[in-house]
């Protein structure tokens, strides 16, 4: 490990909590809070005084700002006096300060292989998130096990909107199944037909879900509901959302909320955008960019040039082929390219925007927004479904 | 043995300078020239096969983009390095012909620098 981090690292952190901050409060407030937690750390942390925090001028990415001098400081100092203004940030936001602001700001490090070893080892966000948790569930009293069968029987009554029993129960176990290799603890619900009431199935549980993790919980929880959502057919997201609401009750919607599962905010796309379409969108649009400020035929010899680079670390691109055709180009994929692991495909998309993206300096903010644009609203909220930053992207490109 | 380069632009005075300017100026070059695409692909369909190519970009009929594009699809024409030569200097085409050039100099040029990127890319492509 490096004894010293550099200061441009420093500063992407710092930055970062910053927005994390102004997303939840205001950017004033962020700048605010952040300055007086420096000058407060500065007698104890002396290097701190290589940090500005810029309040007159306020912008996207230079709010704040770290003095080269900071790199010849020792790297344990520099994160010591980082984890302690993340944790002054988690207690001066109290009830604003969710389960999502530590795994957020610990999300926006998994593209910085610059800072992410650094910060995972030497600020505890893991154990910060985790204590906060069990304060939390602690105060909610939650009863995991109660709340898990509720949701699993609202989702289940949402889907029986639409579909019949026996397929609602399919969408239930088909969803189940997708998010197993996360959250391996679903095995143990059970859907059983209810012989007695020769009514609706019901949900029993074979472990006590009460030792699982509550952040883990939470997160598996809207998982769930976010994968039978996106097989049900809802015109809108707000639909099955109310829909949804009216069947958990305003109870367990209360404790949903309080474990900031988002369920005031479910949006998934509307059409079931399966892997082959998100690809061949991704690589339609990276051509159209390309193409417009060069020419069609040199931006898919781009393209065929760049996925045979990214193939060499992301080998799902075996199971693409794209070709020139003389008018035009054609994409093909292997049989089952479809069923590739969803983490794959998230790093192979992401690694195949970095590549493209990687010498546009000044423009990589507009090369992003318009490959968003391009994607359209229902493939970048798949994609960011699935776990894709577009804002860290711009962050690590150049 | 001198290093063959192909020099592809529509300004006869670029390929005029280029030419002499390496020939006279350094020993270890012999360089041809193509008055744009067309020609370009005439010497290389005559086997007269460079150890690397100079493209401008902004040129008539085929642009510099359409070329690269062009010796991509053929085996022994895509592994001839390019290095684009132009005077389009905007983010994006450099962005992009950084992608998949060896290199991307900008018009004006001197030779002499010329001849240190050249000597780069080739030294690399050796190695």
């Amino acid at each position: 490990m490096h004894d010293q981090i550099d200061h441009n690292a420093v500063k992407a952190i710092l930055n970062t909590l910053r927005r994390k901050i102004a997303r939840r409060t205001s950017d004033d407030e962020a700048v605010s809070m952040l300055s007086r937690f420096i000058e407060e750390l500065t007698p104890q942390y002396g290097f701190l005084k290589y940090v500005s925090v810029n309040k007159a001028i306020y912008s996207e990415s230079e709010s704040i700002w770290v003095a080269p001098e900071l790199s010849d400081v020792n790297e344990k100092e520099v994160f010591s006096a980082l984890h302690k203004l993340v944790k002054k940030s988690v207690v001066e936001m109290k009830e604003k300060a969710d389960f999502f602001f530590i795994r957020e700001f610990q999300d926006a490090f998994e593209d910085m292989d610059v800072v992410h070893k650094s910060i995972t080892d030497d600020i505890p966000l893991d154990e910060m998130q985790h204590e906060y948790l069990i304060n939390r569930a602690h105060a909610l009293s939650l009863e995991k096990n109660q709340l898990l069968i509720n949701v699993v029987h609202s989702l289940l009554s949402v889907a029986n909107s639409q579909l019949s029993e026996s397929e609602s129960v399919q969408v239930m176990e088909k969803s189940f199944l997708e998010i197993l290799p996360q959250f391996p603890f679903f095995h143990s619900v059970n859907i059983v037909k209810n012989a007695e009431t020769k009514g609706f199935y019901t949900v029993e549980l074979s472990d006590n879900f009460q030792k699982i993790p509550t952040f883990q919980f939470a997160d598996a929880l809207y998982k769930l509901i976010y994968h039978v959502g996106n097989h049900l057919d809802f015109e809108q997201s707000s639909q099955f959302q109310t829909t949804l609401l009216q069947k958990i009750g305003k109870r367990d919607a209360e404790l949903l909320r309080k474990l900031n599962v988002p369920i005031d905010h479910i949006s998934f796309s509307k059409s079931h955008l399966n892997h082959q379409d998100l690809m061949q969108q991704l690589v339609q649009s990276l051509i159209e960019i390309i193409g417009e400020r060069t020419s069609k035929y040199f931006a898919v010899a781009v393209m065929i040039k760049m996925l045979g680079n990214v193939k060499q670390s992301h080998s799902l691109l075996e199971k693409i082929k794209l070709s020139k055709t003389p008018d035009n180009y054609s994409l093909q994929f292997a049989d089952d390219f479809e069923s590739s692991n969803e983490n794959e495909l998230r790093k192979t998309v992401k690694a195949l925007i970095q590549a493209v993206g990687a010498h546009l300096g000044r423009k990589r903010g507009d090369f992003i927004d318009e490959l968003k644009k391009k994607l359209g609203k229902d493939f970048v909220s798949s994609l960011e479904n699935m776990g894709i930053n577009f804002h860290i992207l711009e962050m690590k490109l150049n | 043995m001198k290093k063959k380069i192909l020099v592809i632009d529509d300004n006869p005075m670029i390929l005029f300078s280029v030419k002499e300017g390496l020939e006279e100026k350094f020993d270890s070059y012999q360089v041809d020239s193509a008055n744009g695409g067309k020609e370009c692909f005439k010497l290389l369909e005559d086997g007269k096969i460079p150890d690397l190519i100079l493209l401008d970009i902004m040129m008539p009929e085929i642009n510099g983009w359409d070329v690269y594009a062009r010796l991509q699809e053929n085996e022994e024409w895509k592994k001839i390095p390019v290095v684009f030569l132009t005077a389009k200097t905007d983010d994006y085409s450099k962005g992009f012909g950084k992608l998949v050039s060896e290199d991307y100099i900008e018009k004006p040029f001197e030779l002499d620098e010329l001849a240190i990127r050249i000597d780069e890319v080739l030294k690399k492509k050796g190695e």
